[in-house]
């Protein structure tokens, strides 16, 4: 990996990109800092692709794949997975999973025949899925007990369109209603060579890993993927605030989100730039300065986005003791508002080029990284001519451009907010906020 | 250390989990330096990325804290970010942002540590905001009222807004009532509230000097320039005279008695808690491995026998918590209100069969290469073998352990297995806390879905 000075691109290694013939694209990077190699495969099938009803089906799908396969059990997989030193890793994102598994290069070939058998032939056994069941039950229980989630569940159900599979969280009702047969639907639905990607990196023969590659994923069958629910980001819509009540808390939790451009939009830099100087930069930024340093109303405040290929989401979250709450509501708006209003300043946006410019080389300091980059980005549209010209894209960026794109994305009427708090404690802060809509965090946020 | 925990129940703020082991001969040798002022500076050459970690660990921690001023080693975690003699507020993390780099800090109970990571071309940037603030830091009534509330907000969301913080915050009290670990980092919130910029400068000026820390440089840095920045920036400032910390031996209060408490959370959760050897102690090496077989993955034998084969336990995990001169093995288990005496019987029985026939031969290799292949993986990371240096010089003692940690675990045997089996987990070493969840109706629930699952 070469590193760029600002108007450098940054030079990432050669990647050798095919797809096999049953449409399985592979891309691999021989490397040979070390002797390791990490083996990825990502799969299109994720919680944009969950059937109404079937919240966590997913997610479910994915923990099934270490509970045994065709030929192996769940202990004999976590064993060997253990023996070689190593560990899977499952990351989902909203619309895509990547599976990793990172081994020392002399199991390499024991790597490759465990990850390619967990990904070809599970068997989703039935002590298994009970198992994964109680887990995914007991995380919907402990969830209502962690603030930061119930706040951004019910935020996704405020933000995203009735009937898209995005704004809907796991319940014990749609765990419950999982069965068997829907895991296994939704594996062949999604789990296909057509829809996947092998990336591997490290310590290889890249003639050799493909050949092994082919061996083992050749014979995967491709089929036709179902349609995914078309997002609807409707940048117009009029922010709704919804106050969710859970007695005892001596905080309450504001989370605030808005639709922001998709990585595709050619305003997507500019974007990310205003984000950093809003909530994204920490003492960097004017809401950290506001609310944290000089207000001292909160131990965290920020703002970050979710930029998909097709949607993108402005986060913003924070907690404040009870009394604080509708003034530090007030001064984000504020802050906000005064964005909007009189725009970056170029010392606000050259700081922000900066930590870009000496940020995006150190994230990738290993060959994991590298991969999840690569990987992570191709998902939201970008090329590797993209990500190489990164950070000059970044650098071009101007203050007039920052200003157009807080004026056209960033507005305070268009905000929807969550505050999590005890109702009885903070009501006539709440009425200060405006009209609400009204919530138990024991319900689930959606009808 | 390289335990994944299922249910991070115990993932106490006081003793940060170990993070050690390095076969670290192919890695490059470190270079010692020690100033004049007695400030110990360890640099690693890592040429494979531009990129600095800069790490400085001060030897203060919050059992150094007297009665009254419980949670102001924290407090200064926050307050060495407002400013100093040469820079305004916020500025060092500003000046590091704009570099592209990081810096954060944590406190636990027996050090401070201030970090950043950056393009190796500001290393000298990094060495003088560390030095700044090491001697000039400001300290005001304004600035500590703001940092004040800001850390009681923090004590609110960790503590009483969070049921993991509220449950380690009643473990602290049974496992260590009355001795310097008993409130942690997070400290008391009266004395968070009552705190003075006298006490403050006290603290500051008894604790934040050179010859109470030690600097860690790794990455693409040559050493003798390293060392000669260090010079420049550091040299000048003056020692001091640290209070010598008082020999603290953790042992149980009330061996084999079940604390009672009570918990936010849906399910019970037993814990036994174990008093062990401390990072010095010849002892630390086959801990780690009998931890390994104990608590690590689905492959362990506790997280087989207790989740997966007597479905005794909804979620179990283990934690290894080493200070320098005590440790502690945690074992935490989520379960059905009518299974803790099964959770607890099971536990002991695990226990019985180590300290009778050790591990198998399968299990040892499985560890030595699970040790192994982490140690590669952390060699890719600048922050991570700073961190580990650090760890073996002030945790352990002397950094040349760094270079030892792989050997140490290959050399660990059946016997030494059976022999800290047998001298740490026993009844008379045991402090266990059951935690019944507050809302009964909650849990009835609960107890009978779960129920309806296993029939």
């Amino acid at each position: 990996m070469v590193l760029c000075a600002d108007q450098q691109p940054i030079h990432y290694p050669p990647i050798k990109d095919i797809i096999l013939p049953n449409g399985l694209r592979v891309m691999l990077i021989e490397q040979h800092q070390q002797e390791t190699i990490s083996y990825r495969v990502l799969v299109k099938g994720a919680r944009a692709d969950q059937p109404i009803g079937k919240e966590g089906i997913a997610d479910f799908t994915s923990s099934m794949l270490q509970e045994g396969t065709t030929t192996k059990s769940s202990d004999q997989i976590a064993d060997e997975i253990a023996g070689i030193g190593s560990s899977l890793t499952v990351s989902p994102q909203p619309n895509f999973a990547i599976f990793g598994l990172d081994v020392l290069s002399e199991f390499s070939q024991t790597g490759m025949n465990l990850f390619s058998d967990l990904i070809l032939n599970p068997s989703f056994p039935k002590d298994g899925f009970s198992r994964i069941k109680k887990d995914m039950l007991n995380s919907v229980e402990i969830g209502l007990t962690d603030n930061d989630t119930i706040a951004f569940n019910h935020g996704r159900c405020v933000l995203f369109e009735k009937g898209d599979p995005l704004g809907r969280s796991n319940t014990k009702k749609s765990i419950q209603s999982i069965k068997i047969k829907d895991i296994r639907n939704f594996y062949d639905n999604y789990y296909r060579p057509n829809n996947s990607v092998v990336f591997v990196i490290g310590d290889f023969s890249t003639e050799q890993m493909l050949k092994d590659i082919t061996a083992q994923f050749g014979s995967w069958q491709s089929a036709e993927i179902p349609k995914r629910f078309k997002t609807n980001s409707d940048f117009s819509s009029k922010g709704k605030i919804r106050v969710v009540d859970k007695p005892g808390m001596t905080q309450a939790v504001i989370y605030l989100n808005q639709w922001a451009p998709n990585s595709t939009n050619p305003k997507y830099y500019d974007y990310q730039l205003a984000n950093y100087v809003l909530g994204g930069g920490d003492f960097s930024s004017r809401l950290t300065n506001a609310v944290r340093a000089k207000g001292g109303m909160t131990y965290h405040i920020g703002s970050f986005t979710n930029i998909h290929a097709n949607y993108g989401v402005l986060n913003i979250t924070t907690s404040t003791r009870n009394q604080e709450l509708y003034n530090a509501y007030k001064l984000i708006l504020s802050e906000i508002q005064n964005l909007s209003d009189k725009g970056v300043t170029d010392d606000e946006l050259q700081r922000a080029q900066d930590y870009i410019s000496g940020a995006i080389p150190l994230q990738l300091e290993s060959p994991a990284q590298v991969a999840d980059k690569i990987l992570s980005s191709f998902m939201r549209g970008f090329t590797i001519d993209d990500l190489s010209k990164e950070v000059i894209n970044f650098n071009k960026v101007t203050v007039s451009d920052v200003n157009s794109v807080i004026r056209e994305f960033i507005q305070t009427e268009t905000l929807n907010a969550v505050i999590v708090c005890d109702l009885e404690k903070v009501e006539s802060q709440l009425k200060q906020i405006g009209a609400y809509e009204k919530v138990s965090y024991k319900d689930a946020p959606y009808k | 250390m390289k335990l994944i925990p299922k249910l991070i129940i115990i993932v106490l703020l006081f003793i940060v989990s170990t993070n050690y082991s390095h076969a670290a001969e192919q890695q490059g040798k470190i270079v010692s330096h020690t100033l004049n002022n007695g400030l110990k500076v360890l640099i690693l050459e890592k040429d494979s990325m531009p990129v600095v970690s800069v790490q400085v660990w001060y030897h203060v921690g919050s059992i150094d804290e007297p009665n009254g001023l419980k949670g102001i080693a924290h407090l200064f975690e926050h307050m060495m970010f407002r400013g100093s003699k040469n820079f305004g507020p916020q500025e060092h993390f500003q000046l590091i942002k704009a570099a592209g780099g990081n810096c954060n800090a944590y406190t636990s109970d027996e050090r401070t540590v201030y970090y950043e990571r950056v393009p190796s071309d500001k290393l000298d940037l990094v060495l003088r905001l560390e030095a700044d603030r090491m001697v000039w830091l400001k300290l005001d009534q304004n600035v500590l009222d703001t940092e004040r509330q800001v850390v009681m907000e923090e004590y609110r969301m960790r503590v009483d807004n969070d049921p993991i913080g509220a449950i380690q915050k009643d473990v602290r009290k049974f496992l260590f009532s009355n001795n310097p670990y008993e409130f942690g980092p997070i400290g008391k919130m009266e004395d968070i509230q009552n705190f003075t910029v006298e006490d403050c400068q006290k603290f500051y000026n008894t604790y934040y000097s050179p010859n109470n820390a030690t600097l860690v440089i790794v990455g693409d840095v040559k050493a003798d320039e390293a060392i000669e920045m260090v010079e420049n920036r550091f040299g000048f400032i003056d020692s001091s005279s640290i209070p010598a910390r008082p020999e603290i031996i953790l042992s149980p209060k009330r061996a084999s008695v079940v604390n009672k408490s009570t918990t936010e959370l849906p399910v019970p959760v037993s814990l036994l808690s174990f008093y062990t050897a401390g990072a010095r102690d010849e002892d630390r090496a086959a801990l780690e491995v009998l931890l390994y077989s104990l608590v690590d993955g689905k492959s362990s034998r506790l997280w087989r026998s207790l989740v997966k084969e007597k479905k005794v336990a909804e979620h179990f995990t283990g934690e290894y918590i080493e200070g320098a001169n005590n440790g502690l093995v945690i074992f935490a288990a989520a379960h059905l209100p009518s299974m803790s005496r099964k959770v607890e019987k099971n536990i002991w029985d695990q226990l019985e069969k180590i300290k009778t026939s050790g591990l198998e031969d399968a299990e040892f290799k499985k560890i030595r290469n699970q040790i192994r292949a982490g140690n590669l993986f952390e060699k890719y990371y600048v922050n991570q073998l700073a961190s580990t240096i650090g760890y073996s010089q002030v945790v352990r003692g002397d950094y040349e352990y760094f270079y030892k940690l792989d050997k140490e675990i290959e050399n660990v045997t059946q016997e030494d297995i059976i022999r800290v089996a047998n001298k740490y987990f026993n009844k008379e070493n045991v402090e266990m806390v059951y935690f019944e969840p507050r809302h009964k109706m909650f849990l009835a629930n609960i107890a009978g879905f779960f129920k309806s699952l296993f029939n």
